[in-house]
């Protein structure tokens, strides 16, 4: 590998780590006592600072420097989070996304200058630690000498009068890998004998680790002689699943029962510990720490089993992209392959070619199923941007994610990003009012947006809530009627009316600001998510707030498609949507009013023929066939000679030269070479609506 | 830290209100309070606000005074703020499936409210 590429791995790395550590800041901003979130953030920075000096990014290296400290000292207790650590934390972010694309650029930037200086102040003077690096549990549990201590210390009453503190030794010991930490306050005074300085607790610490039993004694080392520590290895993953100790034996081996009582007791047959608590044999402390021993070895061998049978590889995304490719190519092929069977009538052929058609459905579904990736990584990114816009504006908005862990086509994930920004934008521009506002209006003073994700069916429907002011239809009637956009005196439904806000230029803000209002947004907001074959809708109640919901595909690269035919030409409707084929004979069916609606067991279905919409010059058939789809709940009927069936769609763009043909979204090459085009229901049900 | 005891009329019920620092600073402080309110033989309920920091002498001093209180079948009562404050407790071990065999109100100071 070259150094380039070296170079190249660092920066997708580091990419993703300041992902990681944008959403541990944030999530830090709301629980700033959380200590596995420090020791997140501090991680993500040392990677940062040491893999960034190893690949030439020295200045990324000195600008971590002093934040990597600060966050070294509130690790160890000595330094509280503050809010300007955090907004200067997440500047530096920003900073290090810049050097990234820019290796030659400085920390001297005034702002760079600005956050070193705030964190050397803040920690860089104090004196440097040997801390231990805190180790993932997934990256522990896959090491191969693990070990499971019992660890007892019972410091000296007097260990806080001599200036140590035996919290922050537990929570090293605990630093040290996977632990279950028990305080136990069995020998506590009342309050006339406590003497309040003095320590009356001691620890139970189960602590699986790689590192050894000396490691462990390390920590302890200042407090050794005052102190009584006991380090028993009660597990090292040597004697298979199923010989985890009962709680009898640990009590027993712990010395907190003994052998004869412990006998007596099992032909009682009642749950041992309980028993033991009942007569008085051990604390409820004693069982409490027995049992947590016991379900930290269950649980870490557990989970070190399944961490074990985990293994994944990282491949560039162009390369899942080239894959998919080939994989569209295939299908093609395929089709091709069973056509010529057909043709040729040839059963050797034909069994073959259903063979191959078996394995080539079953690669699509793998190779699509690669590429599907949680859209919660897209939702992390609106945190900050909630952050920074809601300071800005002085509101108190708090963002809400449900169903980051929806999966969806990565290509339609890289689509969505531009539209989500500006939805959520307007929401907290437009939407959510100021705290004085709420207030007056009986709310929160807090603002809430939520984003949600969830699959139904082959869509996935994200939406974007706020508790805000709602849309104000008066206002966007009376903007739409002044631009022309609607006659005087037409009723409009609600729908209707919120449907004008996608109008091009259309905006109803009073003033435009650095977020929002300039009136060129969400007609581009509708356009992005019609290209992604998806819809949007609106739905508003004034004073209490606005509900957006966007319907997108799955997949854009291959769907499920009925293949149908007009004259010569192959048209292709998503299957997804088809409830049913009918036979349809015009003459039969035609109404004395020349409404175009024909009776479907009982229930009146509108039908329009595709060969008119689409201007297909020639005769149609005397028999021919209707597709009756189903969209937003109501059914339709297309008019086509006939179907040919179903057809896996490789979906192909239509390219510049007929971008601005409306009600056709793409194309596919069937197996004979021919061109299939894919019908935009969405855009002609709309149309005829 | 600031510490605040109010009797409720009539009843031999009193509430105690702290907030800030709950470290060993104001550990002896604590302790005086939490002594002055058993002598009194009043059923105290506990309620935290607005913690800043906390460490184990205090989680001793709420088991100490648990205890006291239980064994003069008083009840003493961490209300308000008790799963926040035991969540800060947590890394250091100070919380609890079960209160001890002396809990006898099952009203340990360590347990976290469902």
């Amino acid at each position: 590998m070259s150094a380039d590429v070296h170079q190249e791995v660092f920066i997708q790395e580091a990419t993703e780590l300041l992902q990681e550590l944008e959403e541990s800041l944030l999530e830090l901003d709301d629980n700033r006592e959380d200590m596995e979130l420090v020791a997140r953030v501090f991680r993500a920075m040392h990677t940062i600072k040491g893999s960034g000096a190893m690949f030439g990014f020295e200045n990324i290296a000195a600008l971590v420097h002093s934040i990597e400290t600060s966050y070294d000292l509130v690790r160890n207790g000595k330094l509280g989070i503050t809010k300007p650590m955090l907004d200067y934390s997440l500047k530096a972010c920003d900073i290090i996304k810049e050097m990234l694309t820019d290796p030659a650029m400085k920390a001297d930037s005034p702002l760079a200058l600005e956050i070193s200086a705030f964190f050397t102040e803040t920690g860089g003077q104090a004196p440097a630690k040997k801390v231990h690096e805190p180790v993932s549990k997934e990256a522990l549990l896959v090491r191969q000498n693990l070990t499971t201590f019992r660890i007892t210390f019972k410091p000296s009453p007097e260990i806080l009068l001599y200036g140590s503190n035996p919290e922050l030794l537990v929570k090293e010991v605990a630093a040290l890998g996977e632990a279950s930490v028990s305080a136990l306050t069995t020998h506590m005074p009342d309050l006339n004998s406590i003497e309040p300085e003095k320590c009356y607790t001691y620890w139970e610490i189960i602590l699986t680790t790689d590192k050894s039993e000396n490691d462990v004694r390390d920590v302890f080392i200042f407090v050794q002689d005052e102190s009584e520590i006991n380090i028993n290895i009660i597990d090292d993953f040597t004697g298979g699943g199923d010989n985890l100790k009962r709680i009898g034996e640990i009590l027993l081996e712990k010395g907190d029962i003994n052998n004869e009582d412990l006998t007596a007791l099992m032909d009682e047959r009642k749950l041992i510990g309980e028993v033991m608590v009942e007569k008085g044999l051990v604390s409820q402390d004693a069982l409490d720490a027995a049992l947590t021993e016991q379900q930290h070895v269950r649980q870490i061998r557990e989970q070190k089993a399944a961490a074990e049978n985990i293994s994944s590889v990282r491949v560039p995304s162009e390369k899942l992209d080239f894959l998919v490719d080939l994989v569209g190519e295939l299908v093609t092929v395929q089709a091709r392959l069973s056509q010529i069977a057909v043709k040729e009538n040839n059963q050797e052929m034909l069994k073959v070619a259903e063979e191959v058609e078996r394995l080539v459905w079953e690669l699509r579904d793998n190779t699509m199923s690669i590429r599907m990736l949680e859209i919660g990584s897209t939702f992390s990114k609106f945190k900050r941007l909630v952050r920074d816009l809601s300071a800005e504006l002085g509101k108190e908005i708090e963002l809400v994610t449900h169903g980051g862990e929806t999966e969806i086509d990565k290509t339609v994930i890289e689509k969505l990003g531009d539209p989500l920004v500006h939805l959520i934008r307007n929401s907290i521009d437009h939407g959510i009012e100021t705290p004085q506002e709420r207030i007056a209006a009986g709310k929160e003073e807090k603002g809430h947006i939520i984003l949600s994700a969830n699959h139904s069916g082959d869509s996935v429907l994200i939406e974007i809530s706020d508790d805000g002011k709602g849309i104000d239809k008066a206002a966007v009637l009376k903007k739409a009627k002044a631009k022309g956009l609607v006659s005087e005196g037409t009723e409009l439904s609600d729908k209707d009316v919120f449907d004008l806000i996608f109008a091009p230029g259309f905006s109803t803000a009073e003033k435009v600001s650095s977020v929002s209002g300039r009136g060129v947004g969400m007609d581009v907001v509708r356009r992005n998510i019609e290209a992604l074959r998806g819809t949007i809708d609106i739905a508003s109640v004034q004073g209490k707030g606005t509900n957006i919901t966007l319907k997108l595909p799955l997949t854009l690269a291959i769907i499920d498609g009925l293949l149908v035919v007009i004259d010569d030409q192959f048209f292709i409707i998503p299957l997804s949507i088809v409830n049913e084929c009918i036979e349809f004979n015009e003459a039969a069916h035609r109404s004395s009013s020349g409404r175009r609606i024909i009776m479907v067991r009982n229930e009146l279905i509108p039908y329009i023929h595709l060969r008119s919409f689409f201007n297909i010059q020639s005769e149609a058939p005397e028999i021919q066939q209707i597709v009756i789809i189903e969209l937003d709940g109501r059914r339709v009927g297309f008019v086509v000679d006939s179907v040919v069936g179903d057809h896996q769609t490789v979906i192909k763009s239509l390219g510049k030269a007929f971008k601005d043909i409306e009600c056709i979204s793409g194309a596919s090459v069937l197996g004979d070479g021919s061109v299939a085009l894919i019908v935009d229901v969405q855009k002609i049900y709309t149309g005829i609506e | 830290m600031n510490i605040q005891l109010d009797k409720t009329e009539n009843t031999g019920n009193a509430v105690m209100t702290l907030s800030g620092d709950m470290t060993v600073e104001h550990a002896a402080e604590l302790c005086s309070a939490l002594k002055e309110a058993a002598e009194q033989q009043l059923d105290v309920d506990v309620q935290v606000e607005e913690i800043e920091s906390v460490d184990m002498t205090f989680f001793q001093l709420m088991c100490s005074a648990h205890r006291t209180f239980t064994a003069n079948d008083r009840q003493f009562v961490l209300k308000q703020g008790k799963n926040s404050l035991l969540s800060k407790g947590a890394a250091s071990g100070f919380i609890r499936h079960k209160g001890c065999s002396r809990d006898k109100f099952h009203t340990c100071t360590m347990v976290m409210e469902n």
